[in-house]
């Protein structure tokens, strides 16, 4: 039988991995003290087959790489990126809107980190207006000779261009003019498919991403090799990203910062997986049994921060899971997690769930009724162990689209359907299935302070991963 | 405050961001521009209205359009200063000194900016006393000051000059022209003598939000703190359990619902919002409205949620802060009331019940 799933979770020091089989039933889990991936597919793969699953039987592997090791360190707060000098693309970056100089690109930057990463910064005319016409007249000449002066000493470049939300089409103009003047020189990535507001904070991620996306690529492709060496040669590989969703590893190498956090994210799922939960809160543990945070669960996904991100010391719009730390107790962190008043079930995973449950009580280790103050109950479930590899099994992929349109613009039905097909479309980019694609989630915000009433539509598509099978 | 440091403005912009009532932008842009220029020229100078000669030329600087287009379409940082000497060539004469227009929000921090790079001080207060929508809603239009010649300025350099019959003209004529620049200009506006400032500005508020931003920043209750600062009443400790934004007649309307928790479980608000958060209702009663200000505050850091941040699941604590007396007048309320804002009622003054 084939139609198996492989979630392998690879946190830090320690490993997890979860075999599920077509309907989605956890079959085998492995939780080790080792960092190394090939150690947990041997063990998870040993442990399947008793169960008569065999390497060629699994359709989809799904890796939790939060700690990949060239975003390793970018993941600190503060940032020491200096682990792997000459590692990261030498990036270009080129800012469409010359008449934005009042904080120019890298302006937040750490001077090392600037240093370190960035060959040569432009600002040129271009972007759009909020209603999407031309902010400034496209700079061909500029980009042409941008060209020439990067040609050859940029490993990536990196285009963020104004509005490119509300229109990109200045910034894939752009990329063409750049490819066409470079040939073949490394990724270029565009700042709408980042997406977001707030320029400089889309900025920065656009650079932080192409720096990061060749070694990423690199590290994601020795991840490939574990997978091919163990003769699951069906299997399409995912990575897992900081929102407890799922796309092709091909897709998500080329939005690296969309997977820090995600081990974090797929345990959040996990815990909902195993417990049968859509709202909760979620412990992480440590191996002694301590409560490292808790991130509140809301509809099946981990809740995510709102607001800037710092990546390495540079600010982003990035989003990640709303983890709460513990400063005085678990129970406080408890209250400081919840969303709403009402008491929630309390779910353990990761190494040290059932220790931390037995410390509470004892004589009861599964369920502790509710020795905790905020819960209704405190439960590790079965397997909480793997919870972050049972959580990347079963993701979900998503895809989402953006557009901020003025509602008075002729044709507003169409543009809706339009953003929708696009969120689709995002979502079978990243790996859904085609035929079960649906429309997660849809809202319109408004801005403030405008005469003429504009959103910013915000729809989510997903579904099941595709057909294992196809590579 | 006698000066503006480098070291000050976060807790300036983190103060004038709560006293922004929801509204008035997120300063963030600002700041860094301010943030720059004291950087590059120095502190600036900051005087009390009491200090400044009566022949002074005082001009408000300020940004004009949607908050969110600021944070995409930066400015080129030479907006307010052409817009100044522009003023400057209209009127044959040159400023003084610089004033913020309002104390809420992002132009608090613009004129920082302008003053370091033109070394010109800084007066210790604003027009409004909090963050209104229109340019016609401050204090200079009760005593008869128009806000024309007014000066706007957008990131390419374009430069208008505006002279209307009243000041809701100069809103109207300003407002078309923000939105054929791409929501985002700047303006020189609303010229005031040395002897209009103690009728036309709220005296102090620059030190008010520097003060007010340290006391959060450094309080362990931040919510109790900043309501003491601004003699506040605290109106419901909830979380928001319902947000409701449409937008109906030109005006981006929204409501949220707020239920108590801890000793406040079991009321009830229904909070109406523009652009700032302007009525609050608690369990049917008007409890606080514009223009009385309704701050909103993270219930944890006293961080304060604008009405585009408002969302499902904020755990909030609401503030009604008594606005500068001379709004409640007839007259200053016929400008800034719930009517002028298109709510069915008179306004309320704060009142808290029996319950807290």
């Amino acid at each position: 039988m084939t139609g198996y799933r492989l979630g392998v979770a690879l946190p830090g020091s320690r490993t997890s991995a979860a075999i599920l089989d077509p309907e989605g039933r956890v079959v085998v889990t492995v939780e080790l003290g080792s960092d190394t991936p090939g150690d947990v597919l041997d063990a998870v793969l040993d442990a399947a087959e008793p169960h008569g699953i065999r390497a060629g039987d699994i359709d989809h592997v799904m890796f939790a790489v939060t700690d990949l090791r060239v975003m390793n360190d970018l993941a600190a707060e503060t940032g020491s990126w200096r682990g792997w000098p000459g590692r990261l693309a030498r990036v270009a970056a080129v800012r469409l809107g010359a008449a934005t100089t009042s904080v120019p690109p890298l302006t937040l930057w750490p001077q090392e980190l600037q240093q370190r990463v960035v060959v040569a910064s432009t600002c040129l005319s271009g972007g759009a207006m909020l209603d999407g016409s031309d902010y400034e007249p496209l700079d061909f000449e500029g980009l042409q000779a941008f060209a020439r002066q990067i040609s050859g000493v940029a490993g990536a470049v990196a285009i963020t261009g104004v509005f490119s939300a509300v229109t990109p089409r200045h910034e894939l103009a752009a990329a063409e003019v750049l490819r066409a003047e470079m040939g073949a020189c490394g990724a270029i990535l565009l700042s709408h498919e980042y997406g977001g507001l707030g320029l400089v904070e889309r900025e920065n991620a656009t650079i932080l991403q192409a720096a990061l996306t060749a070694p990423v690529a690199e590290e994601a492709a020795k991840l490939l090799n574990a997978v091919n060496r163990r003769g699951m040669n069906n299997a399409e590989v995912f990575l897992a990203r900081s929102d407890g969703t799922i796309a092709t590893l091909d897709n998500a190498v080329t939005h690296p910062l969309s997977l820090l956090g995600a081990t974090d994210a797929t345990a959040v799922v996990g815990a909902s997986v195993l417990a049968g939960e859509k709202d909760a809160l979620v412990g992480l543990t440590n191996v002694d049994g301590s409560v490292r945070a808790v991130c509140a669960l809301t509809d099946c996904g981990p809740r995510m921060t709102v607001g800037q991100t710092k990546v390495a010391g540079v600010p982003t719009g990035l989003s990640v899971p709303a983890l709460v730390p513990i400063h005085a107790s678990v129970e406080e962190a408890i209250d400081r997690a919840k969303e709403a008043p009402g008491d929630l079930p309390l779910l353990l995973v990761g190494p040290g769930a059932r220790t931390f449950v037995k410390s509470l009580k004892p004589q009861s280790p599964r369920i502790v009724g509710t020795a905790l103050a905020g819960t209704v109950k405190v439960e590790s479930p079965v397997a909480a162990e793997a919870a972050a590899a049972v959580g990347a099994a079963a993701a979900p992929v998503v895809g989402e689209a953006r557009r901020i349109v003025p509602l008075n613009s002729p044709g507003l039905e169409e543009i809706r359907a339009a953003v929708r097909e696009a969120a689709r479309a995002s979502a079978m980019r990243a790996g859904a299935d085609p035929a079960n694609v649906s429309i997660v989630s849809a809202d319109e915000k408004p801005l403030a302070y405008l005469s003429e009433p504009t959103v910013v539509m915000r729809v989510r598509a997903g579904g099941p991963p595709r057909d294992g099978g196809t590579r | 405050m006698r000066e503006i440091r480098l070291s000050d403005m976060d807790d300036i912009a983190r103060g004038a961001a709560i006293l922004g009532a929801g509204g008035g932008g997120d300063p963030y842009v600002g700041k860094l521009l301010a943030e720059v220029a004291i950087e590059k020229h120095g502190p600036v100078s900051v005087v009390d209205i009491g200090d400044v000669p009566p022949d002074a030329v005082v001009v408000p600087v300020s940004s004009m359009g949607a908050p969110t287009v600021g944070t995409e379409k930066l400015p080129s940082g030479h907006e307010a200063i052409t817009a100044l000497r522009a003023l400057e060539r209209v009127m044959g004469r040159k400023a003084t000194h610089l004033v913020p227009i309002e104390i809420g929000g992002v132009n608090s921090v613009i004129p920082i900016a302008a003053a370091a790079e033109t070394g010109l001080p800084l007066v210790d207060g604003d027009a409004m006393g909090r963050a209104f929508p229109e340019a016609h809603m401050v204090l200079p239009t009760l005593i008869g000051v128009s806000c024309t010649p007014m000066v706007i300025v957008d990131d390419k350099g374009n430069t208008m000059v505006l002279e209307t019959v009243s000041n809701q003209w100069a809103e109207r004529f300003a407002r078309a022209a923000c939105t054929e620049a791409g929501c985002s200009v700047f303006t020189a506006d609303t010229v005031l003598n040395g002897r209009q400032l103690k009728a036309g500005l709220v005296a102090g508020t620059l030190t008010l939000a520097h003060k007010l931003g340290r006391a959060v920043r450094l309080s362990p209750e931040p919510v109790a703190t900043a309501a003491a600062l601004l003699d506040g009443r605290l109106l419901i400790t909830g979380k928001v359990v319902d947000v409701n934004r449409a937008t109906t007649g030109g005006f981006a309307r929204g409501q949220a619902r707020i239920e108590g928790i801890g000793a406040c479980r079991g009321m009830r608000m229904t909070l109406s919002f523009q652009n700032e958060h302007l009525v609050a209702e608690r369990d049917g009663e008007i409890v606080t409205s514009t223009p009385d200000l309704i701050c909103v505050l993270d219930n944890e850091t006293g961080d304060p949620i604008t009405t585009e941040g408002m969302r499902y699941g904020n755990r909030v604590a609401v503030l009604g802060v008594p606005c500068d007396s001379r709004w409640t007048t007839p007259e200053g309320l016929r400008l800034t009331g719930p009517r002028a804002f298109g709510y069915d009622h008179d306004y309320m003054p704060i009142s808290v019940g029996g319950k807290q």
